[in-house]
């Protein structure tokens, strides 16, 4: 039986008996012995070889903050007046933190959580080596997460939510560790329990369950897959294609441009994954919500309306180029066409057409995202350079409804206006035998599913957490 | 005690804590004392959260200065090399 469903941030399927961590606070006799103690815990991490050296290089990470001399410093010095040591050591974490959360490159604002982690474990004594089974937490640091591993944990289940990016998700995945987070219910009442969990689709089942069996049952329908790494689709099941790649994943990894020859391994990592399925890369897309320092626009009055998507890739011509090649070395490991975001004149596409021209790259088909309201009234001429078609949802129900993105958006009237606008550009499409897919969030949506196939969509693709809702939502049709 | 200095130029997107945990880690291996100077704020290569907090990007210059006895000047170059070769950030 299905008793919960959270978000798959690391995949794989594990079964065993639930089981919550027995964590003490400890009793904190001096700093140095606190010091003393995490010290030893991160490094046991550290110097684990049976990690991949990923994993590892998390721990240094934390044993540089540990011997930071202005964090000690701060400690000492809220003790010297008067503070408590646990009080101390939250105090200058959580200081140290709000700075970070004010950073303005994302990734140093990630790093905020870092630092609340390290409070919290220096505060912790971890002194049971747990057991095999499903880990059950609200919350978990990183060092609670490997010493949970190391302790024989099969599973974690998490009632917090999780950023892909964040390094519990990085270290789950890197040691290969089934994780489902963002668990909205009382996880800490399955204790006891015999529960199995799909770290791909977030699913969790009480007892033993054939998993993969549950996995198929949307096969039959055109569901395709959002993916932002190799990993996505090597965990995915059941997916006829992948319909929208994330480059900027990578990008926004790496902080700034990786280097080609990495960019390179990474698609064709992504192309060997798919094991001959088609994968529509799109462009890096960044800007707006997406910025990456030094790369786009800074203090931009409204990045949502500012230098983002094709904007971004005809200034930086060099990163187009750099896409573009990597994309074609890795087309000889099986079939991918590419995808320009933001678009909203045909001459954006005429002009990436032409560096791909230049590349000589013209055999991979090149797609257009209709996500503006200007390219989806535009999509008979835009249909002239474009070999297909992929509705970008988000930014479009942000642009019809002048309403943020960022927010919860709700779709007035069932989203009535939109799909007006959108029968517009499937109708011109359609007239010109090109293919339109649907990749954003409202493709997951069971509620919309068979309304854009009915209005012609080839496809609904959306991350393989989506597929058992959309597909049940399908179930009866041919 | 001898001092030697020289700009650096910045070449990371962005630099967070492992990189910089990296610097401290070659410092210690070189037996150096090692000072960073970013505008008019000077820190101790140790100071992992504080440099973060510079928020460094490419093409920001930042003063190194090495204090010590033996070969600082070598030090100086190993240290100065690194920082413009990103940081051991190898494949990004």
């Amino acid at each position: 039986m299905l008793i919960a469903e959270g978000i798959g941030v690391a995949g794989g399927l594990a079964c065993g008996v639930a089981y919550r961590p027995s964590t003490r606070r400890q009793a904190a006799v001096s700093i140095e012995h606190v010091y003393s103690t995490a010290k030893r815990r991160y490094e046991r991490w550290s110097e684990d070889s049976s990690l991949p050296a990923a994993a590892r290089e998390l721990a240094h990470i934390y044993l540089a903050l540990l011997t930071d001399p202005e964090l000690r410093a701060s400690i000492e010095g809220d003790v010297a007046l008067g503070r408590t040591i646990s009080e101390a050591i939250t105090g200058a974490c959580e200081q140290q933190a709000r700075l970070l959360d004010g950073a303005r490159h994302p990734y140093l604002q990630q790093r905020a959580h870092d630092l609340r982690a390290l409070a919290r474990e220096l505060l912790a004594l971890k002194d049971d080596a747990g057991q095999g089974g499903i880990l059950l937490a609200d919350t978990l640091t990183p060092l609670g997460l490997y010493e949970a591993y190391g302790g024989g944990a099969q599973g974690i289940i998490l009632r917090d939510s999780l950023a892909s990016t964040s390094h519990l998700a990085i270290l789950a995945r890197t040691i290969g560790l089934p994780l489902v987070a963002g668990v909205t219910v009382d996880v800490l009442a399955w204790q006891g329990r015999f529960v199995s969990i799909d770290g791909s689709s977030g699913q969790i089942w009480a007892g033993e369950r054939d998993i993969a069996l549950q996995a198929v049952v949307h096969t039959s329908y055109p569901l395709w897959l959002n993916a932002a790494s190799s990993r996505n689709i090597a965990t995915a099941q059941g997916y006829k294609g992948v319909g929208l790649f994330r480059t900027e994943f990578l990008y926004l990894q790496c902080g700034g441009v990786p280097a080609p020859e990495h960019e390179e391994e990474q698609y064709v990592a992504a192309v060997k994954a798919a094991a001959g399925k088609h994968i529509i890369f799109r462009l890096l897309d960044l800007g707006s919500d997406k910025p990456i320092a030094g790369l786009t626009r800074e203090k931009e009055p409204n990045p949502m309306l500012g230098e983002r998507g094709v904007r971004v890739l005809l200034r930086r011509r060099d990163i187009l180029e750099q896409q573009i090649r990597a994309l074609l070395a890795a087309s000889a490991y099986g079939p991918l066409s590419i995808m320009v975001p933001m678009v909203v004149t045909p001459g954006e596409m005429a002009a990436v057409r032409n560096v791909q021209r230049e590349l000589g790259a013209s055999h991979l088909s090149l797609g257009a995202m209709l996500e503006t309201p200007a390219a989806l009234l535009m999509a008979k001429e835009l249909g002239e350079v474009s070999d297909f078609f992929s509705l970008g949802t988000n930014d479009l129900a942000a642009y019809v409804y002048a309403s943020d993105r960022g927010t919860d958006m709700h779709l007035p009237d069932n989203a009535e206006a939109m799909f007006r606008l959108m029968d517009i550009a499937v109708q011109a499409a359609k007239a010109q035998g090109r293919e339109v897919g649907v990749c954003g969030e409202l493709a997951a949506d069971p509620r919309y599913a068979a309304r854009f196939l009915d209005l012609g969509c080839d496809y609904l693709s959306m991350v393989a957490a989506a597929f058992p809702g959309v597909g049940k939502a399908l179930r009866g049709r041919n | 005690m001898k001092e030697v200095r020289r700009i650096a130029v910045i070449s990371n997107e962005v630099l967070h804590f492992r990189p910089f945990a990296r610097l401290r880690e070659l410092c210690a291996k070189l037996g150096a004392d090692v000072q960073l100077t970013y505008g008019d704020d000077t820190l101790s290569a140790a100071s992992i959260l504080a440099l973060t907090g510079w928020e460094l990007t490419v093409g920001a210059e930042v003063l190194v200065t090495v204090r010590g006895t033996g070969d600082i000047q070598g030090a100086l170059d190993h240290i100065v090399k690194f920082i413009e070769e990103g940081f051991g950030e190898g494949s990004c």
